[in-house]
């Protein structure tokens, strides 16, 4: 861990639940809320990020209560894991910081035909293939670059861009969170710099947390649940955790100066410069989030766009199309977002503008959100854990909607620095010991793979647990690593 | 030339730096950044280019935007041309301006290793300052 630490107020509220009450510090307007167990809650107080939920709860027009998730760790200015909803009408802000820079990084989980025994013995030829297909790692871009005026186009349209373009089935869109494309985008409040660090990388996973999995669904918790998602103990699926490239952290960059003079411009006394805002309601908040969203279509073109390249792969390794694979999209969720939605507050329904800094809508069943195939169910939440033990699929609830503006985690989170795993760990003992549990790793870095071993992250299946025992979603499946590239 | 050291940041890195001045500072910056990002990057200069930082409006002359400034400057400049920043002659340093000539070695997927990407510098817990005796020193974070 690192940091100072937290060693304020810490309240049990309930099942899973720690109140931050509002009168720890002058400056906060709302309480801070901390979803966790007793196992959980002492590594939270171990960092910076209990003292993020404090300084955020301070953000003018900000809604019920400052939130975190059971993955929250340290970030910059928000916490990893923070939910927080402000009220334009009240002049609630937006702020970049609490979207961070690699705007619109989220999951999206494909499911097959094929089961452990199709995959288990091809798994060399078939992770081998994908990480030839798939363009990954440091400076690695996309297989074309885009004209200006098409990229205008992916800005605008995101994920229906590339189906337009004959990459992928229009079915992908209905199964992507906000059909892969958000209104509002903006493509003239993005600067030339972020236009030009995006041209050439639709397509390309990056590196860093990155990662492409090969999975198996080895545990089914709800039957019923599983078979409207379309998965089944012992099928094959596939795992994709990216966003919006350069492209998205420029445009962060972008607003970031922006911001921190709107923040004097309005007066803002902020505890932190990283949670430089502007009202939603003002100039320079509309144009942040003009481009955030058009970063976030970005973002969803460019998970299309890789999930395409996957569905390539496996069908030149198993000599099939992808439609006779049944290569289907479960769904898309974006973790790094601020969207208008609207909430239930004290006085009525109101469009408010919900960060989520490392956390995952969760929508539950009946909501005009959720796509059609899954309205009696509820949405899909995709949790991905580390790669050596297990992701799980989840389904939204309604207490999500009532306490959490319908979000949940977004992973395990991280419970160590990169520099203390990789004190701890060579790449070549992480590969050995992965292959011994029967994963297979490619990586084009081997200190890079022993940054994200197992034990840097909290285990997902104890943050999960919280986020079922608080009511705001429900195991469905978990899902075992067969195959990981990591950029 | 100046140090620096890394240290732990839940998520992300962590960099303490320390130079004799200012432009000593940004170099050392710099080099610790980019260091970062590689196991094995290149070594030898094969680019020099004009290199300008300039913080703009209310920022103006603020040191913390200028080491904020410069490093965006160089990070672009890898992401969009893939160059690594390896010897560095400064022609003006003061908080209102760096301009630099700076000799870049090209990063060869196929010849390097690289291990991160940098997505940007952060503000959090963003300190730069000057020290009793006038050598420099700075905190950031990396988000990467």
């Amino acid at each position: 861990m690192g940091g100072q630490g937290y060693d304020g107020p810490l309240e049990p509220a309930g099942e899973c639940r720690y109140r931050i009450p509002k009168s720890y510090r002058r400056d906060m307007r709302v309480d801070g809320i901390i979803y966790a167990d007793e196992r959980l809650i002492e590594p939270i107080r171990s960092d910076n990020a209990a003292e993020q939920v404090v300084n955020v709860a301070t953000l003018p027009g900000i809604q019920k209560a400052s939130l975190a998730m059971p993955d929250i760790h340290w970030g910059y200015g928000f916490p990893i894991g923070g939910v927080a909803a402000t009220d334009p009408a009240e002049g609630g802000i937006v702020s970049p910081g609490g979207v961070g820079y690699d705007i619109n990084c989220g999951v999206r989980m494909i499911r097959s035909d094929l089961v452990l025994d199709d995959v288990g013995p091809r798994i060399e030829p078939l992770l081998t293939r994908i990480f030839q297909t798939v363009p990954c790692g440091v400076g690695i871009g996309g297989r074309t670059r885009l004209a200006l005026s098409e990229m205008r186009k992916v800005l605008r349209e995101g994920a229906a861009y590339v189906v337009r373009h004959g990459q992928g089935w229009p079915e992908d869109l209905d199964h992507t969170e906000a059909r892969g494309c958000l209104d509002g985008a903006d493509p003239d409040a993005v600067s030339k710099r972020a236009y030009e660090r995006g041209q050439n990388q639709v397509g390309s996973l990056g590196a860093g947390n990155h990662f492409l999995e090969v999975q198996v669904v080895d545990e089914v918790y709800d039957p019923a649940t599983a078979e409207a998602f379309g998965v089944a103990a012992g099928g094959i699926a596939f795992m994709i955790h990216c966003g919006s490239r350069g492209f998205g952290h420029q445009v962060c960059d972008d607003f970031i100066k922006t911001m921190r003079g709107a923040a004097r411009k309005y007066g803002f006394d902020l505890p932190d410069q990283q949670l430089c805002c502007a009202p939603v309601e003002s100039d320079e908040g509309r144009r942040y989030l003009g481009a955030m969203r058009a970063a976030a279509n970005y973002a969803w073109a460019n998970r299309q766009a890789l999930m395409v390249l996957v569905r390539e792969a496996v069908s030149t390794v198993f000599g099939k199309s992808a439609e006779r694979l049944g290569l289907r999209l479960v769904y898309d969720v974006a973790h790094n977002i601020a969207k208008i939605e609207t909430h239930d507050t004290a006085a009525g329904p109101r469009p408010l503008c919900v960060h989520r800094k490392g956390a995952t809508r969760a929508f539950p069943a009946g909501h005009p959100e959720v796509p059609e195939a899954y309205r009696g169910v509820g949405q899909p939440v995709i949790i991905p854990g580390d790669m050596g033990r297990y992701s799980f699929l989840l389904v939204g609830q309604e207490a999500a909607m009532a306490e959490t503006f319908g979000s949940v985690c977004h992973g395990a989170g991280r419970a160590m620095s990169r520099s203390e795993a990789s004190r701890r760990m060579r790449g070549e003992q992480v590969r050995r010991d992965l292959a011994a549990k029967g994963i297979m790793a490619m990586s084009h870095s081997w200190k890079g793979l022993a940054e994200e071993y197992s034990g840097a992250y909290k285990d997902v299946a104890d943050v999960v647990s919280v986020v079922e025992r608080a009511g705001l979603a429900r195991k469905v499946c978990r899902l075992r690593p067969l195959g990981v590239i990591k950029g | 030339m100046g140090t620096f050291d890394v240290f732990d940041h839940t998520a992300d890195i962590g960099l303490r730096v320390r130079g004799r001045d200012l432009p000593d500072l940004l170099e050392t910056a710099a080099r610790a950044t980019f260091a970062q990002m590689f196991d094995d990057g290149p070594r030898g200069v094969e680019v020099v280019d004009d290199v300008r930082a300039v913080p703009e409006g209310d920022l103006a002359g603020e040191a913390t935007e200028l080491l904020v400034v410069w490093l965006q400057e160089l990070l672009y400049r890898f992401e969009t041309a893939r160059l690594v920043p390896l010897e560095f002659h400064f022609e003006a340093c003061t908080p209102r301006e760096v301009r630099a000539q700076v000799g870049f070695g090209r990063f060869d997927p196929g010849r390097h290793t690289a291990r991160l990407e940098v997505k940007a510098v952060t503000y959090h817990e963003l300190d730069v300052r000057e020290d009793p005796g006038g050598t420099w020193s700075a905190r950031f974070i990396l988000d990467v």
